[in-house]
């Protein structure tokens, strides 16, 4: 069961069986986990060639040229993938 | 060519890192994501935690505790610092649920996981180099612990001096060499793609068909 513990002046703690936290830690560390999950949520701003083109167009590929459009119109997106895994 | 030692390490650099990806204006598409961002924001707060560091080193610990700006420099020191691990272990954890050693980059991940735990010592020994009760509090408090596994002979917390030349030193350089190889490595063998997208490694049917 979650216990709330404070003594006076040496913060709150959290106390869950074995775990042992003070409130702060606890704090930051779910604050770590909700920019973790936003992270990957959120969508990148600028274009994405990819995604407009529709299925059949995987990262890597060339992005630009899939989705209908002139090379080099994403300068963010590398036509070659460099992907490569180098021995 | 030349058979002199530039023209091997010069041939030996082009090797490893191809001009072209070594500072790439280009990056795969799915690297257009936020959770890409944070091996560049840790980057960016070593190098804020290793500016402030050169400046305490020169105000020395009575600049620090006494003056408005060495409170200022010591401030940024440490919050840089926080943001260091924040966002490192945030990226951390993205490489991690993206398998991030796939396609021949298990060195990346060790030395990624190397530097985390240098960080944290060098982290650990500027807590106990602060000069105030803090310190001392943090330094008793970890000479049991260390001493119960047989370091404290060599790595003694109390040793002010000691953990001094440990903090801008020793580990500081640990870390930067440390990180320099594991960016390099980022480098030579492209950013991780997300898992199931992976374009030039063979997928698990491919390599058990006949």
């Amino acid at each position: 069961m979650l216990m709330l513990a404070s003594d006076s002046g040496a913060g709150t703690y959290l106390d869950w069986g074995v775990v042992h936290v003070s409130l702060t830690n606890a704090i930051i560390i779910g604050l770590m986990v909700v920019v973790f999950v936003a992270a990957i949520v959120i969508p990148f701003p600028g274009p994405h060639p990819e995604r407009d083109a529709g299925p059949g167009v995987g990262p890597g590929v060339d992005a630009g040229v899939a989705a209908g459009v002139d090379e080099g119109v994403d300068p963010g997106v590398d036509p070659e993938g460099r992907t490569e895994a180098r021995p | 060519m030349s058979d002199t030692w530039t023209a091997r390490l010069r041939t030996r650099i082009e090797h490893t890192v191809p001009p072209g990806q070594a500072l790439p204006d280009r990056q795969p598409a799915y690297v257009s994501s936020w959770i890409y961002v944070f091996g560049v924001l840790t980057l960016a707060a070593l190098f804020v935690v290793v500016a402030t560091g050169c400046i305490l080193a020169l105000g020395g610990v009575d600049w620090w505790h006494t003056s408005s700006t060495g409170h200022f420099v010591n401030s940024l020191h440490l919050w840089s610092v926080e943001l260091l691990f924040f966002v490192m272990v945030i990226h951390l954890w993205g490489k991690f649920w993206m398998a991030a050693w796939r396609g021949g980059r298990a060195l990346t991940w060790i030395t990624g996981v190397v530097a985390f735990l240098v960080s944290i010592g060098t982290a650990f020994t500027g807590y106990l180099v602060q000069g105030n009760f803090d310190s001392q509090w943090i330094s008793t408090q970890a000479k049991d612990g260390l001493n119960s596994v047989g370091v404290g002979a060599f790595f003694n917390v109390l040793d002010t001096g000691q953990m001094l030349l440990f903090h801008v030193t020793l580990l500081p350089l640990a870390v930067g060499a440390i990180a320099v190889v594991h960016v390099v490595l980022v480098r030579r063998h492209g950013v991780v793609p997300p898992l199931g997208e992976e374009l030039d490694e063979p997928s698990p049917e491919e390599v058990s068909a006949p």
